[in-house]
């Protein structure tokens, strides 16, 4: 009898690992703010010593730009690859190929390391330092690069506990070294370069230690991973930016006319770096609450949401999900951010006091509370983000920190023609703005979320096989 | 004239009682040029002919169902841009009730901008399952019908995006995807379409998918009525719908055909080649008899051969041949081997391919079990070569061997299906009266000459083509 009929097979299911996504984007939240917390604490405290010992401004003032440098640019440069590199990982563990993940922290070491390298050599050659110290320079920019990409991966495996203990013992050995080494009258820059970095390196045998004990070595090419940058290229783009527009509002201000200059060729602003690092302290609850609240609370309506659908949900059973999982949503950013308003408002004034009475000038102080609002406003912009890469809306997100990292660079330029007692202001606009932006696209992408989801499941499955891809086989080969 | 036949499944890719039909349609008529434009299941079968192609074949268009499952799946998805028109009409295929076939061909058909992909992983889509989720299927999982839905119509909207073909008539051997091509070129063309059926497209694949496993329960009606609306469009855009025998016809109009265009052409067979066929030997000792088919389930060999045991218990000097290829469900040949053995029936071959011509003065009679039919042409062949016929009760088996009212007589003995005593019971009746063999035979081989030979069936057709044409 004539007719095909129908042997047409069952298409392809599968479930998306939206949860997944999850898990692999709140990492990034927490991954920055907890250690440079930390790290500022323990650079305070080694520069403190300094003052102790009765040492020249002009040393103190070195030792903080070095450390700023390293910390600014160790981010700028890490932070690049964090998100695609906590990406990478959870793919690995949801997808069970647990050998893959240490091979690829080679193969990021090595990259990071080898950029590392030519940028601090280049511009420490430069500087007016002694062979010792300049060694000292560059041997502790590698250190705190590895030990970003090491803070990454223990944190998408959830060891936050043990990088703490990393820290803490890293501090205590370099603080005391520091003590011990400044009573042996050695040149103080070298001593505290020197324990600090001897801090360094115990963190990053700490953090590889417990690295090595849960993954397995692996095998094979460690640049396999690139491979991914043909599906996940724009969160390298994602990662830069934002943290870009974090600092490019610091940067105009070293350039203005407002800058000072430390070893010659190193430029920072005291009026505008010092309000700002108190102020970036504020946004701490945030980042807090939206780890915390947000993995409690969303993520049963986000996982509802997916298994819904995943497990053959009615209509109306998605729809019913759907709308439980924006009023979470909307519920949670609120209260979130009423939160860390009303933090920034106890920031601005009575810790805005403190500080006064600590010594803060009434110009650094104004600049202080203005910016207290400006990182509330990139508090909730950078969240935001994340929640467009919880739905795998990269496109959102990159929009979100392209418009913030260019919007913080030329809003504080036109700041400038103000004068000096409203900057800060530039770089909040910016942040606002882009806080606004990240939340309409929020809200449009989330409202259409099902288009997302099942237009853009193909036909058929195909794997991708890109230019990275290639480049990784082949450098894989050598 | 050009002619344009389309086929499904058949021609020329797999041999059959379509793929001759077609074959003898085209061979004789040589005043005709022909264009066949043919759906097979899979791309792999591509060129890989069984037939010769005769010589005013002037192009084979191929497609194949498989192809528009390979097709690149553009990542980032192209707009899709329909006017509220078009998405009205695509909702009422999606809802499967009086579908606007016309908007959807005006769509589809030649439309360079975007492909059916491209619309299945459209907002648009979404929109129309939206509405089917909601409002028919509100109980079923909404995956489910996403992903069933889609897989039904990217077969069936790849087709209507294909090129035009130009011809002077188009004839579709079947309703469903090569239904839906002939109306698309009836539409576009405006040229006349003639749809014929051997079997009944619909119900085969209402059967078909009642036994489908991997089809789930929820979602048979919707493949069901899939289907149905395809074979109606076809009935309604057709100008001519043909069957080969009355009971069909009456099919056909109670699924939708207009009684006024359904006309009953009957197979014709050449009486040439039968005719130097030596007639039943009166004084032979033993009793053959034979089965002209492919060893395939839907032929009912098992029955057959249960039949014949009961036979050879009454006469041991009856035989059995079964004369046809083997190779083409291997695990079913297998059975039927591992039966006769339980069995311990003696004397029952397998020949594989042979000459039929040939191998038919060995026959005493020529039995068919199958479980379905159209109109069979081994039933003709035999009924012209001057021997009995025992079949099952299928398709127009009944109408061959009682004839319409012609006053003939039966030409043999009509069963019911799965029934081996019934069979049995006939088959002694026959082997022990070699006279009745042979006037039987005479019958058959009358009514063959009067309403069933090629020459009768070419000149209806010739007919009609110059009627519509």
């Amino acid at each position: 009898m004539a007719g095909v009929g129908f042997e047409l097979k069952k298409l392809f299911r599968k479930n998306d690992g939206y949860v997944n996504l999850f898990k692999s984007y709140t990492i990034s939240a927490i991954v920055t703010e907890g250690p440079m917390f930390l790290c500022i604490l323990m650079m305070m405290i080694l520069r403190q010593m300094l003052v102790w010992k009765n040492t020249t401004i002009a040393l103190q003032e070195s030792f903080l730009i070095i450390i700023t440098y390293t910390m600014t640019f160790s981010m700028i440069l890490c932070n690049s690859f964090m998100m695609f590199q906590s990406r990478y990982i959870s793919d690995c563990i949801y997808s069970k190929k647990l050998d893959k993940v240490l091979p690829s922290f080679f193969g990021v070491s090595v990259i990071l390391l080898l950029l590392g390298m030519v940028l601090s050599s280049a511009l420490v050659s430069i500087l007016p330092l002694t062979p010792l110290v300049k060694l000292l320079c560059i041997a502790q920019f590698q250190l705190v690069i590895v030990s970003w990409i090491l803070i990454n991966y223990l944190s998408c495996i959830k060891l936050y506990k043990e990088v703490v203990v990393g820290f803490m013992i890293a501090a205590i050995t370099s603080i005391s070294l520091g003590l011990v080494l400044l009573q042996l009258n050695i040149e103080p820059l070298t001593t505290v370069l020197f324990a600090w970095t001897i801090g360094y390196a115990l963190l990053v045998i700490s953090f590889l230690n417990v690295l090595f004990k849960y993954f397995p070595i692996g095998n094979g090419n460690i640049f396999e991973f690139m491979g991914s940058l043909d599906e996940y290229m724009d969160l390298l783009f994602i990662g830069f930016f934002m943290v870009f527009g974090l600092y490019g509002h610091s940067f105009v201000l070293w350039a203005s006319q407002y800058h000072t200059s430390v070893l010659s060729v190193l430029r920072y602003c005291v009026l505008y770096d010092i309000p700002s690092f108190y102020a970036v302290l504020s946004i701490s609850p945030m980042i807090i609450m939206f780890t915390v609240s947000l993995e409690v609370n969303f993520y049963e309506q986000y996982r509802n949401y997916f298994q819904t659908i995943l497990q053959g949900g009615r209509y109306e059973d998605i729809q019913n999900a759907h709308k439980d999982m924006i009023r979470v949503l909307y519920r949670e950013l609120a209260y979130m951010f009423e939160m860390q308003l009303l933090v920034s408002i106890l920031c601005a004034t009575i810790f805005g006091n403190v500080l006064e009475l600590v010594g803060l000038d009434s110009t650094s102080l104004g600049i202080y509370r203005i910016l207290c609002f400006g990182y509330a406003f990139y508090g909730l912009m950078r969240c935001t983000a994340i929640l467009h890469l919880y739905f795998d809306d990269r496109k959102g997100a990159l929009i979100t920190s392209v418009f913030f990292a260019i919007s913080s660079i030329v809003v504080t330029i036109i700041n400038l023609y103000l004068p000096i007692e409203y900057m800060g202001f530039g770089f909040a606009i910016a942040a606002a703005v882009s806080a606004t932006l990240g939340l309409m696209r929020l809200y449009w992408y989330i409202k259409n979320i099902a288009y997302q989801i099942f237009c853009k499941q193909p036909i058929f499955v195909e794997n991708e096989k890109g230019f990275f891809t290639r480049i990784s086989q082949k450098l894989g080969g050598m | 004239m050009r002619i344009c036949l389309i086929a499904e499944g058949c021609y020329p890719y797999v041999a059959g009682g379509v793929s001759s039909w077609i074959q003898m349609l085209v061979e004789g008529m040589s005043e005709h040029e022909f264009v066949i434009y043919t759906i097979g299941a899979e791309s792999k079968m591509r060129g890989q002919y069984k037939y010769k192609i005769p010589s005013n074949v002037i192009k084979i268009e191929e497609h194949f169902l498989d192809e528009y499952f390979m097709f690149k799946t553009n990542k980032k998805g192209k707009k899709v841009r329909i006017s509220e028109k078009e998405q009205k009409a695509l909702n009422s295929l999606i809802f499967g009730s009086d579908i606007e076939w016309e908007v959807l061909f005006d769509l589809f058909s030649g439309n360079k901008k975007w492909t059916p992909i491209d619309f299945l992983m459209s907002n648009n889509y979404l929109d129309a399952i939206n509405l089917v989720a909601k409002d028919k299927y509100s109980q079923i999982s909404f995956l489910d019908i996403f992903w069933t839905i889609r897989s039904m119509l990217l077969p069936l909207l790849s087709i209507i995006s294909s090129d035009i073909v130009e011809a002077d008539i188009y004839h579709s051997v079947s309703t469903g995807y090569a239904g839906i091509i002939g109306s698309l070129l009836k539409y576009k063309t405006g040229k006349p379409f003639i749809v014929t059926e051997h079997g009944i497209y619909t119900r085969e694949r209402e059967e078909e998918i009642l036994k489908a496993k991997w089809v789930d329960i929820y979602f048979k009606q919707l493949w069901i009525d899939f289907f149905t609306s395809m074979s109606q469009l076809a009935y309604s855009k057709a100008d001519i719908v043909t069957a080969l025998f009355s009971h069909a016809c009456v099919l056909q109009k109670e699924l939708g055909a207009d009684y006024k265009k359904c006309r009953v052409i009957p197979n014709g067979i050449s009486m040439d080649k039968y005719k130097n066929v030596p007639s039943i030997n009166l004084n032979s000792d033993k009793f053959v008899i034979g089965a002209i088919v492919r060893v395939v389930p839907i032929k009912d060999i098992k029955t057959l051969i249960y039949s014949f045991d009961m036979v050879k218990s009454e006469m041991p000097n009856a035989v059995l041949y079964i004369i046809g290829p083997t190779d083409e469900s291997e695990e079913y040949y297998q059975e039927c081997q591992e039966l006769i053995e339980n069995l311990g029936v003696k004397d029952v071959f397998f020949t594989g391919r042979v000459n039929v011509e040939e191998w038919m003065e060995k026959l005493d009679v020529v039995v068919l079990s199958s479980i379905s039919e159209g109109q069979p042409f081994v039933l003709l062949e035999a009924m012209a070569s001057n021997r009995p016929v025992v079949s099952t009760d299928v398709g127009s088996c009944r109408e061959l061997i009682e004839g319409n009212n012609d006053g003939l007589g039966n030409c043999g003995y009509v069963v019911p299906v799965m029934n081996p005593s019934a069979m049995a019971r006939v088959l002694v009746r026959l082997g022990k009266d070699r006279g009745q063999m042979i006037d039987l035979g005479r019958i058959g081989c009358e009514r063959v000459k009067r309403y069933y030979t090629i020459e009768i069936f070419l000149d209806t057709y010739k007919e009609l083509y110059k009627e519509v044409g």
